[in-house]
């Protein structure tokens, strides 16, 4: 356990490096770190993992008091320049059931309650085959970076 | 962490709906003081000092020229033109600012007798509004007395953030310029000759917040300068309401000035698209031909490459061999992407605002405040993308393609979306305007 971090933070690292999701396709932590809050938004933590086949899996966690912190998750190919936004991958497939699955608030009672029931909901959404495909390397989508419309 | 997370938040939620009784209360005294102020400009006198409109002797001849609006600085019409195009001038404390606060006093009678008129206006009822509305615009500004800032709202659950969102969204719509009559179709600035969709139209559906159309919005098609330029001052009269707060307010103010920046650009650019219009030369002049060459580019040819109805509407001819693209929609028909991919299986080389012109940092910042602030379909409040990595890299982008002398493609709004704040900074970077 990091001494530095909160509770809440060390949680988030230990929840994404549990991902049986990601375990079993080789990822291990490469690195964490803080980013500084920016103009627009505050700080956020970020985890990077990586496995042997050139495949990286970035988990942002950016916590927030109303909506109690939100996730993004990137899935990132040595041999693709743009990531898959996991979200927005879920979406493109249908599979997206719940609009605020990415935000804490979504779950549970009690801070770990919530950590733990994210990060469970996460993990059988990584299982999905295609995206075990793609987290092997076998296979990767063109993801458009989704402008919303406003671009 | 988890206990004393949840119990906070609890206790946000009484400290919060507490708070939201009392500054309402207080809010609506500010108000009464606030806008008992009328707010007044003198348009017969505003648009005596304009000049007539003159129009075009042949091809090769301008409407307007520059010198019209420029050569006499003490019009009206200078105060007015430098306000849109200095997004400052709104924060400014100087005597410029009391100069135009002073001349932005709207004249119901003058407005009506140009066939063009705000809702009444009285002593009483300083903004036209009837009760309900302005208990709506005293929340609107309870949040600028400091009740919607950073921390307070950091405190909100989702449905008190909700419903700030919606209090703080209505009542821009209140203080708009409608008319009298209703009319059938989107509102047009026409009084110069150039068609397009009124500023203040413009601005209020590219906001997400109001869509006059669906709405049911009284107003009409300019038809004259008069009441085009009355319809423009619409964002003047917005601007001189936000000046009349108290400088406690100044959270929120800073909040609808940026929402008025987006709103000044949009201003601007119509007039410097009218401008540019009166302005525009013959093909003649200096001797280049249209379907000249140009660092490799027939640019003739390049203007015939029609995709689904999306042909460049302007360009800006480079040297360096390369077509940039711009447009208002990046993905889908009248995209920037089809259009590239068809340049390219022609054998053109593009270059986009896409890819690794994105920077990991600016996707992270986007994404989360997709995730915070997007509604349902993650549409960010545009005001809160002026601050972001993105908005400064895309700008920069702009910049970069014409140092480098890309040959730049205009494709513009060919669906008719709302105002894009990427796209107007785009334009105004490469084109000098936001012209539509």
């Amino acid at each position: 356990m990091n001494p530095s971090l909160n509770i809440e933070v060390q949680s988030f690292l230990d929840h994404c490096l549990a991902l049986d999701s990601l375990m079993c396709n080789g990822f291990q932590q490469k690195n964490f770190e803080r980013i500084p809050a920016t103009k627009a938004i505050s700080e956020s933590y970020k985890l990077e993992m990586v496995n042997l086949v050139g495949m990286r899996v970035e988990v942002l966690f950016h916590p927030l008091p109303n909506v109690l912190g939100v996730f993004v998750v990137y899935v990132y190919s040595d041999k693709h320049n743009e990531p898959i936004n996991f979200k927005d991958w879920l979406k493109k497939h249908g599979k997206l059931a719940d609009q605020n699955m990415f935000k804490l608030s979504n779950y549970g009672d009690s801070s770990e309650d919530r950590l733990g029931a994210f990060f469970e909901h996460l993990n059988l959404n990584l299982l999905d085959d295609a995206m075990q495909a793609i987290l092997r390397g076998e296979n990767w989508e063109e993801i458009p970076f989704d402008w919303t419309g406003i671009k | 962490m988890g206990s004393s997370l949840a119990e906070a938040n609890s206790g946000w939620k009484d400290d919060a709906a507490k708070r939201v009784t009392q500054i309402e209360r207080d809010m609506l005294t500010r108000l009464d003081s606030d806008l008992s102020k009328p707010i007044l400009v003198d348009i017969d006198k505003l648009l005596g000092d304009l000049p007539a409109p003159r129009f075009a002797e042949s091809e090769s001849t301008y409407k307007f020229k520059a010198s019209d609006f420029s050569a006499t600085p003490e019009t009206k019409a200078r105060w007015m033109r430098e306000m849109m195009s200095d997004p400052s001038v709104g924060v400014a404390s100087n005597a410029y600012k009391k100069e135009v606060a002073e001349k932005l006093r709207i004249s119901q009678a003058a407005a009506q007798s140009n066939g063009y008129a705000y809702a009444p206006s009285t002593i009483d009822n300083p903004m036209g509004l009837n009760n309900k509305d302005r208990l709506e615009v005293a929340k609107y500004l309870a949040g600028m007395g400091g009740m919607f800032n950073d921390s307070a709202l950091a405190n909100f659950t989702p449905d008190m953030l909700e419903q700030a969102r919606f209090i703080s969204n209505k009542p821009i719509v209140q203080v708009a310029p409608v008319s009298t009559e209703k009319t059938q179709g989107v509102g047009l600035v026409a009084w110069d000759g150039v068609v397009r969709e009124a500023p203040a139209v413009a601005y209020l559906r590219s906001t997400g917040f109001f869509d006059p159309l669906k709405n049911n919005f009284d107003y009409q098609q300019a038809q004259s300068l008069s009441e085009g330029l009355v319809n423009e001052a619409g964002g003047a009269v917005i601007g001189a309401g936000i000046k009349l707060l108290r400088p406690g307010a100044q959270f929120l103010k800073n909040s609808v000035l940026s929402e008025q920046t987006l709103f000044r650009m949009e201003l601007n650019g119509a007039m410097q698209s009218g401008l540019n219009a009166d302005l525009r030369a013959s093909t003649a002049i200096g001797g280049l031909d249209a379907n000249a060459s140009k660092g490799g580019i027939n640019i003739g040819a390049l203007r015939e490459v029609e995709i689904n109805g999306t042909s460049a509407k302007r360009i800006l001819e480079g040297t360096n061999g390369e077509i940039a693209i711009i447009g208002r929609s990046m993905h889908g028909p009248g995209g920037v992407v089809d259009y590239a991919v068809e340049l390219n299986r022609r054998g053109y080389k593009t270059h986009l605002f896409a890819g690794d012109e994105i920077s990991a940092a600016s996707r992270r910042e986007w994404d989360v405040l997709k995730e915070v602030y997007g509604d349902s379909n993650g549409l960010i409040p545009q005001y809160r993308l002026m601050n972001t990595v993105g908005f400064q890299e895309n700008k920069a982008w702009a910049q970069k393609v014409v140092n480098q002398g890309y040959t730049i493609v205009d494709i513009g709004n060919p669906n008719n979306s709302g105002f894009s704040v990427y796209y107007a900074t785009e334009k105004k970077t490469i084109f000098g305007n936001v012209k539509k």
